[in-house]
């Protein structure tokens, strides 16, 4: 029996006929798109970080040797051209003042700066730095409106001395495109960064100062240092901005890179004080237009405009990007850390409660129960777990194998055992839904137990899995399943898992009556809640969560029993354990989505609603689907920021991981030595978790048809059980 | 094959000239009884029906095409990003 499509056996009796899957032309392609959205958030990462001068070297010393600088520039004044091979210096006439501004443009300080100097009806030379101009341009057209000078003061201001020439040429370049965006005009000025007055111009600087001769720009140094950075009082900014005897000067202030209230005041005062000692107040192009000319701004042509805009967005987006990422890395930091709390307080909580001696779930339970156990091609395990389960300590155990047309002699093995309270049924394959839900229909005993084929039980773990049913509010019971395959690194870093992610996380489920799952390997229902349930449905490809979430909703209590101990057979390879978790990931979903009306029901499925979905929406996809943000930011801290302080945070919180995973190990009486492969878990399989879960949200939201896939068994923990 | 106008495109489907509907123009029109909708048997939702799958593929169709036009919008922004930095200080 079954379905047959061109010949060949293609699915079971009850398959539902869907289109061929064959390999989709996507499934290359969706590498590509993957690679392609790495791409560009490094190249995203990297732009936010050049712009936020993570490389720029460290500046400044003395002065070095000056043998090199022509005395006609050192000796002469702040304005040096050094265009078309010239080196001429030119000093500011007598009572003129020009005002500089550098670092801005600065959301805060810029506009009072403007004010102020829109209050004198006073213009002024303002310095900007590119990507300050990219993050603020607005600023930057402001300036221009109301008709001051503009220029560059590189894109992120290194010392450009310390720069190789085409590093020079990229800051000077940059910064022009981005003020010819902003403001539509070009500027031949620059201001060095941390430069002063001319006279301290080296050899090294001086080569920079020729270098942007050059691309066609005028250096532009000053005479009097406000040194308002320092913040030494309006007052003391006011003399040390004042020039001496009546001479003209160059005066640099800064409107950003820190408080510049000062400044502001300094400026309001400065300003009517100059004016009646008998200074003009007017821009470079305004002071040495006549002996230098082409300093005048000029109008940018489209292609700089173009060039500008695409530099500015790209600084746009990649600080939003950097913004965002710190953001999802607080909300993760303080999920996680609010989820280990609340799991530590929980489970510790939990774990006390049930050992106390005083602690029951009531009469003791000695009713017979059915075990139901699916099997579908399990020749190798199934024998282990079927003798386990039916010479267990129960005082009545029937064992129903429901074969789902295994060609592999599945149920032949089960008969060969002989033993006395084992049944097996033959089904039409129907999947693994359809074989439950057939034992449920043909068990003797209102009390049932559900265990893969796969999984070997404690000779005591279906009477301790039973106790619950005690009180009769319990509905189901989860057992503690364990992985039994622990040889190789994936078995272990799997037992880690269920030790920490299921076992813990289900005391903590267990106190806030919002148990997401009954785990397939092992877990107990009372007949008539599976029932109120509906059965199983093959409406997801997680049947044991859908069920769980169903008999929530019918009212029923679900809980936890620790000492129920199973044995399963873990995926043994990286894309067995890919493919499980998977259609675990898309179970999940595809069972939330089924129960969302009960957000808004009332009674119990609006209690389980209303508490348990949205707590495991959080903690189970959403939290999750945020994990790669850890390490999306450990690799940009690596690169672009203190790689101590990245290295600290990591370990910080592999340490809160280890203090999790020691605290689940010790409740669950396991030995701690495993433990030495959680660092290994962290570089490999905690990527490989939440890539499979993206992949199963994606093949969620495009529609894709995902189905069961029966994993390969070794037979490890069968082997190891007979 | 003779042409036929299906609305106003011509075609030539065999099946609708080996089996032309017949034509309702001349034949009386018959009141018929509207069905009991009390007694009419209830649809009931496929409890069966996968979640999230859609057997078109229109949505997937979409998305992904979607997905492909802004990736190369993207990459083109990118690249030429790139080039205009390069070629400035090349």
């Amino acid at each position: 029996m079954g379905t047959w499509r061109g010949g060949q056996r293609i699915g079971d009796t009850q398959h539902v006929v869907l289109p061929e899957p064959g390999r989709s032309r996507f499934s290359g392609r969706r590498w590509i798109l993957a690679g392609i959205g790495t791409l560009v958030l490094a190249n995203l990462l990297a732009i936010g970080a050049y712009a936020n001068s993570r490389f720029a070297p460290d500046n400044e010393g003395e002065p070095g040797r000056q043998s090199g600088v022509p005395a006609a520039v050192r000796e002469g004044g702040p304005v040096v051209d050094a265009r078309d091979g010239r080196a001429v210096a030119h000093r500011v006439p007598d009572r003129t003042i020009v005002l500089t501004f550098d670092d801005g443009p600065d959301p805060l300080w810029t506009p009072q700066v403007l004010d102020v100097l829109h209050k004198h009806g006073v213009p002024a030379t303002f310095f900007v730095l590119g990507s300050q101009t990219s993050r603020y341009p607005e600023f930057v057209e402001r300036m221009v409106r109301e008709g001051h000078e503009v220029g560059a003061h590189t894109f992120t201001h290194p010392d450009l001395a310390g720069l190789s020439g085409w590093r020079q040429r990229l800051e000077l370049s940059q910064t022009r495109s981005a003020i010819a965006y902003a403001a539509g005009v070009t500027t031949p000025l620059l201001r060095l960064p941390y430069s002063s007055g001319v006279d301290s111009l080296d050899d090294k600087h001086w080569s920079v100062v020729r270098a942007a001769g050059g691309q066609d720009m005028v250096s532009v140094f000053d005479d009097t240092d406000s040194r308002d950075w320092a913040r030494p009082g309006v007052d003391a900014i006011v003399r040390s901005s004042t020039p001496e005897d009546g001479h003209g000067a160059v005066v640099l202030m800064h409107d950003a890179g820190g408080d510049r209230s000062q400044t502001v005041a300094a400026l309001d005062t400065f300003i009517p004080a100059m004016r009646a000692q008998g200074y003009r107040f007017t821009t470079v192009e305004g002071a040495f237009g006549g002996a230098a000319p082409g300093l005048a701004a000029g109008h940018a042509s489209t292609g700089d405009q173009v060039r500008g805009g695409l530099l500015v967005w790209a600084v746009k987006i990649a600080d939003g990007t950097g913004r965002l990422l710190w953001v999802l890395l607080l909300l993760v930091g303080t999920l996680t850390l609010a989820r280990t709390l609340v799991l530590f307080g929980f489970a510790l909580r939990h774990a006390r409660r049930r050992r106390a001696r005083t602690w029951s779930w009531g009469p003791e339970v000695n009713a017979p129960v059915t075990v139901i156990v699916p099997a579908y091609n399990e020749v190798k395990t199934i024998a282990a777990a079927v003798r386990s389960l039916a010479t267990g300590t129960h005082p009545e155990v029937e064992v129903l194998v429901v074969d789902d047309e295994s060609d592999d002699g599945t149920a032949e093995e089960v008969e060969a055992l002989g033993l006395p309270n084992v049944r097996v049924v033959r089904v039409p394959g129907g999947g693994k839904a359809a074989a439950l839900n057939a034992g449920v229909a043909l068990a003797r005993h209102d009390l049932l137990v559900m265990v893969d084929a796969d999984t070997v039980v404690e000779r005591d773990a279906i009477h301790r899995l039973v106790q619950p049913f005690a009180d009769p509010a319990v509905g189901a019971v989860a057992g503690n399943v364990k992985v039994g395959n622990r040889r190789r690194i994936i078995g272990r870093w799997q037992h880690i898992e269920y030790v920490i992610g299921f076992n813990l996380d289900r005391r903590l489920y267990d106190t806030l009556h919002c148990m997401p799952t009954i785990p397939g390997a092992l877990g107990g229902f009372r007949r008539e809640a599976v029932l109120a349930a509906g059965g199983l449905s093959r409406a997801t490809l997680a049947e044991d969560t859908d069920l769980t979430m169903a008999i929530h909703r019918a009212g029923f209590q679900v809980v936890y029993e620790e000492t129920a101990l199973a044995r399963t057979e873990a995926p043994s390879t990286l894309p067995e354990l890919w493919r499980q978790r998977y259609r675990w990931s898309y179970g999940t979903m595809q069972a939330m989505w089924r129960h969302r009306r009960a957000l808004r029901e009332r009674g119990a499925s609006g209690r389980f609603g209303r508490r348990g979905l949205p707590f495991i929406a959080l903690f189970s996809v959403v939290l999750p689907l945020l994990a790669p943000v850890l390490d999306i930011v450990a690799v940009y801290g690596v690169f672009f920021l203190d790689r101590v302080e990245a290295l600290v945070a990591w370990l910080a919180v592999l340490v809160i991981q280890v203090i999790t995973a020691v605290l689940a190990f010790r409740l669950d009486r396991e030995p701690l030595r495993p433990l030495w492969a959680l660092p290994f878990q962290q570089l490999v399989y905690r990527q490989v978790m939440y890539l499979v879960l993206v992949h199963a949200a994606a093949t969620a939201l495009t529609g894709g048809l995902l189905r069961w896939q029966h994993l390969r068994r070794s037979g490890e923990v069968a082997a190891s059980a007979t | 094959m003779a042409k036929r106008f299906v609305g106003r495109a011509r075609t030539a489907d065999p099946v609708r000239l080996d089996a032309p509907r017949p034509s309702t123009r001349h034949t009386v029109r018959a009141r018929v009884d509207k069905p009991d909708v009390g007694t009419r048997v209830i649809r009931l939702p496929d409890a069966t029906q996968a979640i999230f799958v859609d057997h078109s593929g229109r949505r997937g169709r979409r998305l992904r095409w979607t997905l492909y036009a802004v990736s190369l919008l993207v990459l083109a922004l990118l690249a030429l990003l790139w080039l205009t930095q390069v070629v400035e200080i090349g």
